[in-house]
């Protein structure tokens, strides 16, 4: 075992011959738990790991409580929608959208957030990425919320085909 | 350590250069011909006290027919490599009709009616880059062939400024005042193990010394959030970075046909990696440990970055060549650049500085590769990885910014260099 700074720190029995540059556990991995490589969680053990057995896809998974998509999308969540919303419906302020995001509280209401690319369900999020023409308070980043209407905009035209598409 | 090298001064710009390039730049693909029968006279030429400089030319498919922000970004890059500090002088070749192109006026028609056709050329003379064009449908006076002539004008303006170029001393130079980037390619297992951290180390140390480190390849960070978000310097920050990762996602999500299969891939499930999150988490850690250093500012491809240290992330894409060209064109006076299987890639104005763990690579691709990180001595001498970063790769770093030392990549004559496009072009 080497260990940054203190160089040899040890010796761990391997359980089975283990793959050049594959991953040793070196302590028992409980069911559930954190595994951790370069001091970050790497994923989550789908069973227990005992001290020296290979770790690989068999038993460490990133599942849903890692959610970095979800991590990263709550800061982008513009609000609530109380009542369904079709797709193409103008989204306003106290009508069809409860604000959550701080750039919306504090607007009259009735303001008008975007227009809904897709159908949003009742009490589903409103968020930049089912929206189009967010208000000038969000579109700092402009660049990127571009990107994100083009794109909508030319699928919906029927200008790029995609065998799985999620929209609408 | 020593906290200055050997550059160039650009007086009227107030920036160092590593290199004094003459550069050959065609604003639109339709005249990659034109530029290269112009550069091919100058090939062989080299100045400079190790024959560092060259005329270089940017090839490139790009500065016409772009819809949306193509365009912009299109703009940008040709704007910043233009510019770019390790540049003498760059000649513009154009057609005239392209979206980048000057067009040739009209009789009685002067400059300020159609400045917008001129934007590229006004925003580096105001810039105060040594800039000349040639411009293929331009009426000259008293030649009937407008590409022999703009063959023979573009080569005598190039004479010109390799003759500006040659009388050029390097001075010296503080280190706060240059911009290193960061990237990693053709990667496996030794790159996410070792060589990823050397850099990283490497990274710790330049930042100190204040200089600006910039790293990209949004795709590449997909997985290390918990990493990314806990080192940006601000919520301002975050919330960018928030707002840029959203958006790869969302594209993902719609192309799920051509990225999702990729975290991990088959090949890098096959070499060890068991999950989105280490593959991304061995990649960025050519960043740096240093708790006290944050990222500072995320940046639009080939924005520039700025100087006066700490770290930067650009949105580029993950293939080699656009993250190099994007971060060079954003001012990156050398790259470092890490590779596991072994790459040839480059810039076409900035050196770029190859890195791999893996002997067997070095020892098959020496000809490509810059310098190889002895990572056998951690088990046997008790070196620590720090210590062989320090000693194999930083001096490295700064013979190649002094002109001491020329890269593989500048010896093999690699001038890599694209430009991004999101959309099909009208």
């Amino acid at each position: 075992m080497y260990e940054e700074g203190k160089g040899i720190v040890g010796t761990v029995k391997t359980e089975t011959p283990i793959p050049a540059w594959h991953k040793v556990a070196l302590e028992r991995i409980e069911e559930d738990s954190e595994v951790v490589k370069f001091g970050y969680v790497i994923g989550v053990a789908v069973t227990v790991v005992e001290e020296g057995a290979l770790v690989h896809v068999t038993n460490v998974l990133l599942d849903q409580t890692y959610d970095f998509r979800q991590m990263v999308r709550q800061g982008l969540v513009l609000g609530i929608a109380p009542v369904r919303v079709e797709k193409g419906e103008v989204l306003r302020l106290g009508v069809n959208v409860r604000p959550l995001h701080p750039a919306l509280k504090g607007l009259p209401p009735r303001s008008r957030v975007g227009i809904a690319v897709s159908t949003i369900a009742e009490n589903g999020t409103v968020r930049l990425g089912n929206i189009v023409e967010p208000p000038p308070r969000l579109r700092r980043n402009e660049r990127y919320v571009r990107l994100v209407r083009d794109f909508y905009r030319m699928l919906r035209a029927g200008l790029i085909e995609f065998s799985r598409v999620e929209v609408g | 350590m020593p906290s200055t090298l050997k550059a160039y001064y650009r007086e009227y710009r107030k920036v160092f250069g590593a290199r004094n390039h003459v550069l050959v730049l065609p604003t639109t693909l339709c005249v990659n011909r034109l530029a290269e029968i112009i550069w091919e006279e100058f090939r062989k030429e080299r100045w400079g006290e190790n024959g560092e400089n060259r005329v270089v030319l940017a090839r490139h498919n790009s500065g016409c027919c772009h819809v949306g922000f193509d365009l912009e970004v299109a703009f940008q890059t040709l704007l910043g490599i233009a510019s770019h500090p390790n540049v003498h002088g760059v000649l513009l070749v154009s057609l005239g009709c392209g979206q980048l192109c000057k067009r040739p006026l009209a009789p009685g028609e002067d400059k300020d009616q159609n400045l917008a056709a001129f934007k590229l050329y006004d925003r580096l003379v105001k810039k105060g880059v040594r800039v000349r064009w040639v411009n293929v449908q331009e009426p000259f006076h008293g030649s009937s062939d407008g590409f022999e002539r703009a063959v023979e004008l573009g080569r005598k303006f190039v004479r010109e400024m390799i003759e500006e170029a040659q009388a050029a001393k390097r001075i010296e130079a503080p280190l706060k005042r240059f911009v290193i980037g960061v990237g990693n390619g053709a990667s496996d297992p030794t790159s996410g193990l070792f060589a990823n951290p050397a850099v990283g180390y490497v990274a710790d140390e330049l930042v100190k010394e204040g200089v600006s480190v910039v790293f990209s390849q949004t795709t590449e960070v997909l997985g290390s959030e918990e990493y990314l978000l806990g080192k940006v310097a601000d919520e301002t920050v975050a919330r960018k970075m928030r707002r840029l990762l959203e958006t790869v996602y969302a594209l993902k999500d719609a192309l799920s046909e051509y990225l999702g299969e990729s975290d991990p891939t088959p090949g890098n499930i096959a070499s060890g990696i068991s999950t989105l999150a280490e593959k991304s988490l061995g990649s960025i850690l050519k960043v740096g440990f240093d708790p006290a250093v944050k990222i500072s500012d995320v940046l639009p491809y080939a924005h520039p970055v700025p100087r006066g240290g700490g770290i930067y992330f650009m949105d580029t894409p993950g293939e080699d060549v656009l993250a190099i060209t994007g971060m060079v064109a954003g001012g990156a006076h050398a790259v470092i650049f890490t590779t596991g299987l072994g790459t040839p890639v480059g810039s076409v104005v900035s050196p770029v500085v190859k890195v791999t763990a893996n002997k067997e690579t070095f020892g098959r691709l020496s000809s490509i590769i810059d310098v190889y990180l002895p990572v056998e001595e951690l088990f046997s001498s008790g070196a620590n990885l720090k210590e062989l970063a320090m000693k194999e790769l930083y001096p490295v770093i700064l013979e190649v910014l002094s002109g001491d030392r020329l890269t593989k990549s500048e010896l093999n004559g690699q001038m890599d260099f694209d430009i991004r496009g999101y959309w099909l072009r009208a």
